[in-house]
């Protein structure tokens, strides 16, 4: 089915819209985000994107740094996702690339990874599609979630 | 011109000393001013201007509140005026000083004394002037204007203002023939008076045409084309003398000129519909003819703005049929494609004005919503009236099903059919929860279903998706009022002022008058310890009436000098239609409906008593939790007031904190304050005669509200309590006569209708001693009942015909009922009570979902019946029917409650989520 096309424009996440945000992924994902999780995540400028369509928020990727021993830093993605009715537009994949594209303007940042539930099939082709690998599986990391177990997916960015 | 020799000459010395406390008094250097005064009484302690001058500078150093110092101050001038009674300048200060403290007819009083002495004193002259068009002594005015005029003609604004005084006077003939003067005295208009000099011709055009003579004005502004720079404003108001004046084809050619300018001018549409004839008759009725010629030049329009939305919604007033419905569907489809939230307000007066057409747009939104659920991809039905055949709509974005419902939501709820207005609202925020009019929308519905909590947890979710949006702000701040949440409303509105936690003098100072009215109505609501606070806000409204009315006092010489003629003229008349401002009407009757309850229910006297009864009307249950609530919310207080303090020293710190980093500069002004003396209006409320009080306020609202049918009500109420029953018939034979021009009824209205039974009541009772007053009220009485009928007959006779119409009407038979059996000063006999609240609560079993009084209403009567006339059963029989009526309601125990988020504790609350600093 070829991808039809929806008009949308990107924004990044601020104290006055975080709510949204918020109220997005508690109807998209079956937990709850600590409050920590977005702070970390607005601390980190643009690698957070918003996705607009008519001016109403229908998805958003949610990304932080984690810094790493050797002082570079890994951009880990805590949630990608995109309202039920507005799935199948590749809004998801816009807002991929421009995450993936601001932690490239950022020369410390070495590689984006994410946890994706073992089951999850079309979400592991979508990241093998924007060329993230396959890692190591980590046993028992959803405690709510049937499997429980994640796998890491991950892609190095060019320096 | 020859000043008047000083009667007490200073030796040069102190003469030097003087002028030093003029200049300073000028400079408004107050207390430099009164140690040189100082210097001078030392040795001419009876020297009248230098203590005049003491006086008027103390005062004007001293804040309102300071009475004493005020005091002082007049004692001085005073003194200063009898030291020296022949002193224009200690009259001119006498009065300068009544005119500080807006005591304008004193202050006349002063300066025509003052003039006596000094004749031509322009300084004097011009103030005098300037209190009389104030206080509209237009004849006065004239006569001032007119010696200032003959003082100095050659003075530009002395011609001009004189002009606006006959102008103002009601003399257009004379205003213009002043104009005209002026005008031939000038050689050349200078290059930097060209514009004060446009607007002086315009303004005398405006007055020619005011004054009968349109054809003149038009002659007039064409001679001096040229000159004029308001190019728009000079095309506006040509336009519109010519349609007035009936040259409809060059109107017409007018206005489709100022289209070119905006297309999207509503007046200017109007204008031109009317220059060709196609306006519709006084009853709304259109021709067909003129419908055809309509649509032919809205086509036309639409293909030469297509930009212009006017051009497209217009049509959709003046067709009908088909044709209405083929437009609508157009302008439906790209509102909702586009996801404009305020489609269905655009729509709404078609809707409530003409049920075909309502019924067309609802069919039409319902067929886009069953079309467009079908699922990814879906689309728009045919158009209708398309061609058949024709090309299918493209599919439309997921987002035109979420604005289809929000408009049907919107509408349901119009029509009062709020269970499917909930279920589609409800359906759109499963699709996409992120727009927030969904929100918006949805708290407004809950609030006509009664759900007040519900409705502010809404708005206060809509208000945390963006924290910048005033608009947002608002509307939580509303529906928290609504809910009763007084503090946490002033706490949310705050957010947005400057000063955060002293939120409440900037909202004060900034006039938010919705606000106050609001908050001031729901601390009402709360009973007894309600009341100062209600009275705290209202009275703050009828304050900010008194200060725009103030405020106009600088644009006398503003406009003047600016030229700014029209607006200026267009600001008195507007000042003089103040008072008449519904905001005013609703404050006053606020503060005056608390006043009464002051009068009937007195602070302290009643508060055990009325705990008892309350308590005694209870069943054992609902006593425990009674006392439970109390005791919690005891502790509650404590708590909070043991926070507010720590709060506020912890704030203090922190100011005293930031202004020591300022580098020592002063504190912000605003933390300089004074703390308001009386926050909680606890000194209002414990006014001594509440009903004077209230008399001052009816007065105001009969002098500039009298279309309000409340007005008279509420003089009526007063008047009855005063004892004045004179005034108490003149006021109801007002609100019969208002109740008949607004087809309500006339002396039936039921609120006229009570009164009447209670006035009459009152005279049977007591009837007034003077034998003149009592025959007057005699013969108007037996006049509204018919001779001979007693008050019981009367009352009997209007239940029978009208008790049972509506609310209204039954609690006004029972009121009746209730006024009837209160003999002699004694209460009401409880038989009298319990058949009354029986009248009032067997309208309940009629109400249903689709039929049924405000919920507002419906809260009121059952504290009535239960409060105030203490018939529990009827009371519960009235909650019962309510329940019904009200699903949603959580007052009445509904049984469709909404579940509420726990983490929003509006009582509780210590912060406003979301503080930003903008």
């Amino acid at each position: 089915m070829a991808k039809r096309e929806l008009a949308v424009s990107f924004d990044i996440v601020r104290e006055k819209n975080l709510e949204q945000l918020k109220l997005l992924n508690s109807v998209i994902f079956p937990m709850k985000y600590a409050d920590e999780v977005y702070r970390q995540c607005m601390a980190c400028g643009d690698l957070t994107q918003l996705a607009y369509h008519n001016d109403v928020l229908v998805g958003a990727i949610t990304v932080r740094c984690e810094r790493q021993p050797n002082g570079k830093a890994k951009a880990y993605i805590a949630t990608l996702g995109v309202l039920a009715p507005y799935r199948n537009f590749a809004i998801g994949a816009k807002l991929l690339q421009r995450s993936l594209a601001a932690a490239q303007q950022d020369p410390n940042i070495e590689e984006a990874f994410v946890h994706v539930q073992v089951d999850n099939e079309d979400a592991i082709r979508f990241y093998q599609r924007h060329g993230f690998e396959k890692g190591e599986v980590v046993k028992d990391y959803y405690k709510k979630l049937s499997p429980p177990d994640a796998v890491v997916m991950s892609k190095k960015l060019a320096a | 011109m020859s000043t008047p020799q000083p009667t007490q000459p200073l030796p040069s010395k102190e003469a030097v000393l003087f002028k030093h406390v003029l200049r300073f008094h000028e400079l408004k250097q107050y207390k430099k001013a009164i140690k040189t005064a100082d210097q001078i009484l030392k040795k001419f302690p009876e020297h009248g201007e230098t203590l005049a001058m003491k006086g008027l500078c103390l005062r004007l150093m001293t804040p309102d509140t300071d009475k004493e110092k005020k005091e002082e101050a007049y004692e001085l001038v005073r003194k200063g005026v009898k030291c020296d009674l022949k002193s224009h300048v200690c009259w001119h200060v006498y009065g300068l000083l009544y005119r500080h403290d807006r005591e304008y007819k004193e202050a006349i009083k002063c300066y025509l004394n003052a003039l006596r002495i000094d004749k031509e004193n322009i300084q004097i002259l011009r103030d005098l002037a300037l209190l009389q068009i104030q206080l509209r002594d237009l004849q006065g005015f004239v006569d001032t204007r007119h010696q200032l005029l003959t003082a100095k003609p050659s003075n530009r604004s002395h011609w001009i203002t004189f002009a606006v005084a006959h102008h103002m006077n009601g003399n257009h003939d004379l205003a213009v023939e002043v104009l005209n003067q002026f005008e031939a005295t000038l050689e050349e208009v200078p290059a930097g008076e060209a514009y004060e000099h446009s607007e002086m011709l315009l303004y005398a055009a405006q007055v020619l045409a005011e004054g009968g003579k349109p054809e003149e004005a038009l002659a007039y502004l064409d001679k001096r084309k040229d000159k004029i720079k308001d190019k728009r404003g000079l095309d506006e108001f040509t336009a519109g003398v010519l349609l007035r004046v009936g040259r409809l084809v060059e109107a017409a050619a007018a206005y489709r000129r100022l289209l070119d300018v905006n297309p999207n001018n509503y007046k200017v549409h109007e204008g031109l519909r009317a220059a060709m004839e196609l306006a519709p008759a006084a009853d709304g009725s259109l021709t067909d003819a003129q419908r055809a010629r309509l649509s032919q030049l809205y086509d036309e329009l639409a293909a030469a703005f297509p930009g212009a939305s006017a051009c497209r919604r217009i049509p959709l007033d003046f067709k009908v049929g088909d044709a209405f419905k083929a437009a609508a569907d157009a302008y439906l489809r790209r509102g909702l494609t586009r996801g404009v939230p305020s489609l269905f307000v655009d729509m709404r007066p078609l809707a409530d004005a003409d049920p075909a057409k309502r019924d067309v747009l609802l069919a039409l939104a319902e067929s886009y919503r069953d079309a467009l659920r079908a699922g990814p991809g879906a689309a728009f039905p045919p158009l209708a009236g398309g061609a058949a055949g024709g090309e299918a709509p493209a599919p439309e974005s997921p987002q035109t099903l979420v604005w289809v419902l929000f408009f049907l939501a919107r509408f349901y709820d119009r029509l009062g059919r709020l269970e499917e207005a909930l279920a589609h609202i409800d359906e759109a925020l499963a699709h996409t929860p992120t727009v927030i009019e969904l929100h918006t929308a949805k708290a407004k519905i809950l609030r006509h279903t009664g759900d007040l909590e519900g409705a502010a947890h809404c708005a206060e979710t809509a208000r945390r998706m963006d924290l910048q949006d005033r608009y947002l702000n608002s509307l939580a701040v509303k529906a928290l009022l609504g809910a009763g949440h007084c503090a946490a409303a002033e706490r949310t509105a705050s957010l947005f002022t400057r000063d955060g936690e002293q939120g409440a003098f900037t909202l004060f100072d900034m006039q938010h008058m919705w606000y106050e009215l609001a908050a001031g109505r729901a601390h009402a609501g709360k009973g007894p310890a309600g009341r100062g606070p209600a009275l705290k806000k209202f009275q703050a409204v009828v304050s900010h009436f008194a200060d725009i009315a103030e405020d106009q006092f600088d644009f006398h010489s503003y406009c003047v000098r600016k030229g700014t003629l029209r607006s200026y003229v267009g600001m008195l008349g507007m000042m003089d239609r103040l008072y008449g401002h519904p905001f005013f009407s609703k404050a006053a009757c606020g503060a005056v409906r608390v006043y009464l309850d002051l009068h009937d229910r007195p602070p302290g006297a009643a508060n055990g008593a009325d705990e008892e009864a309350a308590l005694a009307a209870m069943s054992p249950e609902e006593r425990k939790k009674y006392k439970l609530a109390k005791k919690k919310e005891e502790k509650e207080k404590a708590r909070k007031a043991a926070e507010d303090k720590e709060r506020e020293e912890r704030e203090k710190k922190e100011r005293e904190k930031a202004a020591a980093q300022k580098g020592g500069k002063k504190p912000a002004a605003a933390s300089k304050r004074e703390p308001d003396p009386d926050p909680e209006g606890a000194k209002l409320a414990a006014v001594a005669d509440p009903l004077a009080e209230a008399a001052k306020l009816v007065e105001m609202l009969v002098k500039h509200a009298g279309s309000r049918l409340s007005s008279h009500v509420l003089a009526a109420e007063v008047a009855l309590r005063r004892g004045r029953q004179v005034v108490a018939l003149a006021a109801l034979r007002n609100a019969a006569a208002t109740a008949e021009a607004k087809a309500a009824g006339g002396a039936d209205h039921p609120e006229v209708h009570a009164l009447l039974v209670r006035l009459a009541q009152a005279f049977a009772a007591s009837p007034p001693e003077n034998e003149v007053v009592k025959a007057v009220v005699g013969a108007g009485l037996a006049e509204l009942l018919g001779a001979g009928v007693t008050p019981a007959a009367f009352a009997g006779r209007w239940r029978a015909a009208h008790g049972t119409k509506s609310l209204d009407h039954r609690l006004a038979a029972a009121r009746a009922m209730v006024a009837l059996a209160e003999t002699g000063g004694s209460a009401p006999s409880a038989a009298a009570r319990t058949a009354a609240a029986a009248h009032v609560a067997a309208g309940a079993a009629e109400y249903g979902p689709a039929s049924r009084p405000l919920h507002a209403q419906c809260v009121e009567v059952h504290r009535l019946l239960r409060d105030e006339w203490g018939v529990a059963e009827a009371a519960d029989k009235w909650r019962a029917g309510c329940a019904a009526a009200y699903p949603h309601s959580r007052y009445f125990g509904g049984s469709k409650q909404m579940a509420l988020d726990p983490s929003y504790d509006f009582e509780n609350m210590r912060e406003a989520f979301g503080k930003l600093s903008f």
